[in-house]
């Protein structure tokens, strides 16, 4: 059986086309790597409010008056007559709006029903609050708003989820433009450690809490208390989601599967067809070996070349993306949180993991085209139906399962996107993970039965 | 003698058309069998389903003993065989293509590839690509992928197709030191007559489906053949030769044109009548340009015979 697969391998490996497809597959991928390094260039736009800017906004606010447009119209006034320059991402801006809403916000809309005194008393904790903010002082606004914290009718509880970003900052000695990953980390601790707080009390007192909803809260919390402690700059998350450029670029790398299944079909169509267009299929028959051994041998040189291409694709990809994108974190961990507790894995054996799976879609494909190649012994035809499947089967199961046709759930294609299916994203109601592999199955098994028989009972 | 190759009322159909109808036949080791018939016959098919690449409707065949159905791999490892042209995977060289077939059979070195190879006289080209092959090297490759296992059976469907005369003498040597020398049994079908009278120790004629006749070759052509011999004369008046030859009684005269005539002549004293006619014509003042006897294809003539003139109407 090795020996006739190495034939098979040889007749491969022996044709130029084959050649020309790898090389497409290389030029694919590296253009992937490429395009993705061109996308990366677009984000992290700043934008800065100089004079000119903000008397463009007063104008357009005056002109345009939509509605609750006051309060935004005397920030504008406000920033106007700072004769400061505010960036949109600085924390000066942020302070800003967030006395705006605590301060002003009365005054604009509720000021009827404010005394003298009232409106007095905002306008000084307003001009308090924001005194630090004018003259840049990061240092004297973190404490002063720890204070704001502690005067608070909070919880003890709350008062401590919220008051964490600034004692962090004050602590780690971090300026909060200085572009340390810490900051962002450290203010999603705050809200979203204020927010289960809220929760918890929430649920002291009796009142309806989503489990789903507090979980989900205790999860991201862990996530980013656990990068904190481990000055993770950088992390996969449990969908692959990730801002590191390499990893990501690697990750959606992975689409260049299509065109490796398309490199299959074509292998799988020709490999019995082109034997008897040929005429080489008598050369084939008249040795010392059984059909069925034959058969099954171009079988397993597929699912051989199959795996072999994900793998030459994961790895290619990855070195691909080594060489073009910027800060390539080889070590960088998956960071999984379940129950509040926080597991470590490797974003490497995640994506080989997605490599694979894409791997499922392509070898049903490849059996498909390969049982239509025996059947019909026309490689045209089994390559086209191949491709067409590949590129349209997907659609043709939308089609179904829009039009509330269930038994499309039986189709092949419903069932091949198993990472999908795995995070419910099926197209039909309560799919499973089990019935799609068992469905997948079932087929497989069609298709090889059907190829097997057609090829050992053909006359030549 | 051993037999080789056994079929025991073999027939086969293709739709309601009966193409080999209850054919039996052995062939035995050391020896050239020459399968006849014209085409359509029913040759191909018989080859076919000797070497398992259509099925068996009726009857049976065996290999050595071992039965091609249901010992497959068995029977098969003892034959070499081409069917139909041979039509070799013509993006790899000549040799790639011997490796393919090599790996597919039982104690094939590396040195048996070059000595096949050498046999059929493809040296100089095997590391072409098989595209750039002509039909005749095609040929020659094909008998060498048959050769490479030392098979006890050869089985040549139509082997002399393509090739040129000299090829055809050199694989008529190599078949007949095979079958005679290494004790090999040959069995080739083919519509060259001729070779076939050269090649062959026995003949298996076929038509429609069935055997008619097995028989040796000289046996097939003393059974069915005139003794006369056709001799052509070429001299200036065909004519008055004509009418001096026959006046002589002793032979058969054809006129051809103006200037050619055919003689026929028989039995034992042949030279004495040749002679005979000569002088005559020579003392009657007929010039005598050439005469040069007229090469009969005798088998073929026998195998018209026996197909009725088949041939002739395909």
């Amino acid at each position: 059986m090795f020996r006739l697969i190495k034939n098979e391998l040889v007749k491969v490996f022996s044709k130029i086309s084959t050649y020309l497809m790898l090389g497409i597959i290389l030029i694919f991928v590296v253009g992937m790597s490429l395009l993705m390094k061109k996308s990366y260039q677009y984000s992290g736009h700043q934008y800065i409010y100089d004079r000119e800017n903000i008397q463009y906004e007063i104008e357009y606010l005056e002109s345009s008056k939509p509605q609750g447009y006051e309060l935004e119209l005397n920030r504008f006034k406000y920033m106007k007559d700072s004769g400061k320059e505010w960036r949109t991402d600085s924390w000066q801006l942020d302070a800003l709006e967030e006395a705006f809403l605590t301060w002003q916000s009365p005054l604009v809309y509720d000021g009827d029903k404010l005394s003298e005194e009232q409106k007095k008393q905002y306008q000084s904790n307003f001009d308090k609050e924001m005194a630090p903010v004018l003259q840049d002082d990061w240092n004297a606004y973190a404490t002063q708003q720890l204070k704001k914290i502690e005067e608070g009718a909070d919880s003890d509880g709350v008062k401590a989820a919220k008051g964490y970003y600034y004692n962090y900052m004050i602590e780690q000695k971090i300026q909060p433009d200085s572009d340390d990953w810490r900051e962002a980390v450290a203010r999603r601790v705050a809200a979203n450690g204020t927010e289960l707080e809220e929760l918890k009390e929430k649920e002291a007192k009796g009142d309806y809490v989503s489990e789903d909803n507090k979980e989900q809260l205790q999860n991201a919390l862990a996530l980013s208390e656990y990068r904190l402690e481990h000055n993770l700059s950088t992390y996969m998350d449990e969908n692959g989601n990730t801002d590191n450029e390499f990893w990501n670029s690697f990750k959606e790398g992975r689409v260049v599967l299509t065109f490796v299944s398309v490199v299959l079909i074509v292998l799988a169509g020709g490999c019995v067809a082109n034997e008897f267009s040929t005429g080489t299929i008598k050369f084939l028959l008249v040795n010392p070996v059984k059909r069925g051994k034959i058969i099954i041998s171009k079988y397993l040189t597929l699912i051989l070349l199959s795996i072999a291409l994900i793998f030459f694709l994961y790895g290619f990809t990855a070195l691909v993306d080594l060489i073009v994108q910027k800060t390539p974190d080889l070590g960088m961990p998956l960071l999984k949180a379940a129950g509040g507790v926080v597991s470590v894995e490797s974003p490497w054996i995640y994506l080989l993991g997605q490599y694979l799976l894409g791997g499922v879609n392509l070898l049903a494909m490849t059996t498909m085209a390969f049982m239509i190649s025996s059947l019909l012994r026309n490689s045209a035809v089994a390559i086209g139906i191949g491709v067409a499947a590949l590129m349209g089967g997907n659609v043709l199961v939308m089609i179904l399962a829009q039009f509330g046709q269930d038994w499309g759930r039986y189709v092949l294609f419903a069932n091949l996107d198993l990472g999908g299916i795995s995070q419910g994203y099926g197209m039909f109601p309560n799919q499973t993970s089990a019935f799609a592999i068992g469905t997948i199955l079932v087929y497989m098994v069609i298709f090889l039965v059907t190829a097997y028989d057609a090829f050992t009972r053909s006359e030549v | 003698m051993k037999t080789a190759i056994k079929l025991e009322g073999v027939s086969k159909q293709f739709g309601k058309r009966t193409v080999v109808d209850n054919l039996s036949l052995e062939t035995h080791t050391g020896e050239v069998f020459g399968f006849l018939g014209p085409n359509g016959a029913g040759k191909t098919t018989t080859i076919k389903m000797m070497v398992g690449m259509i099925n068996i409707d009726e009857g049976n065949i065996s290999i050595y003993g071992a039965d091609v159905r249901k010992e497959f791999e068995k029977a098969m490892s003892r034959v070499g065989a081409i069917v139909e042209n041979p039509e070799m995977y013509k993006y790899m060289t000549g040799l790639q293509n011997l490796q393919q077939y090599a790996r597919m059979r039982k104690g094939v070195t590396r040195e048996r590839i070059q000595e096949v190879v050498e046999l059929v006289g493809l040296s100089n080209r095997i590391q072409e690509k098989v595209s750039k092959y002509s039909l005749g090297m095609r040929q020659r490759l094909g008998v060498a992928q048959a050769l490479l296992h030392h098979p006890k059976v050869l089985i040549l469907d139509e082997p002399t197709n393509g090739l040129d005369p000299a090829g055809i003498r050199q694989l008529r040597d190599i078949l007949k030191n095979l079958a005679h020398k290494e004790n090999i049994c040959v069995l080739v079908s083919s519509h060259l007559m001729s070779e076939m009278q050269l090649m062959c120790d026995r003949v298996g004629i076929i038509d429609q489906g069935k055997l008619i006749q097995v028989t040796s070759v000289e046996e097939l052509v003393y059974q069915t053949g005139k003794e006369d011999s056709t001799y052509r004369y070429h001299v200036d008046d065909a004519v008055g030769a004509g009418e001096v030859i026959q006046k002589y009684e002793q032979c058969g005269v054809t006129v051809l044109d103006e200037e050619h005539l055919e003689v026929e002549v028989g039995g034992d004293k042949r030279n004495q009548v040749l002679a005979e006619v000569n002088r005559r014509l020579i003392d009657r003042g007929i010039c005598l340009y050439t005469a040069a006897p007229v090469e009969t294809q005798r088998l073929e003539d026998a195998f018209i015979e026996l197909t009725k003139g088949e041939v002739q109407i395909v």
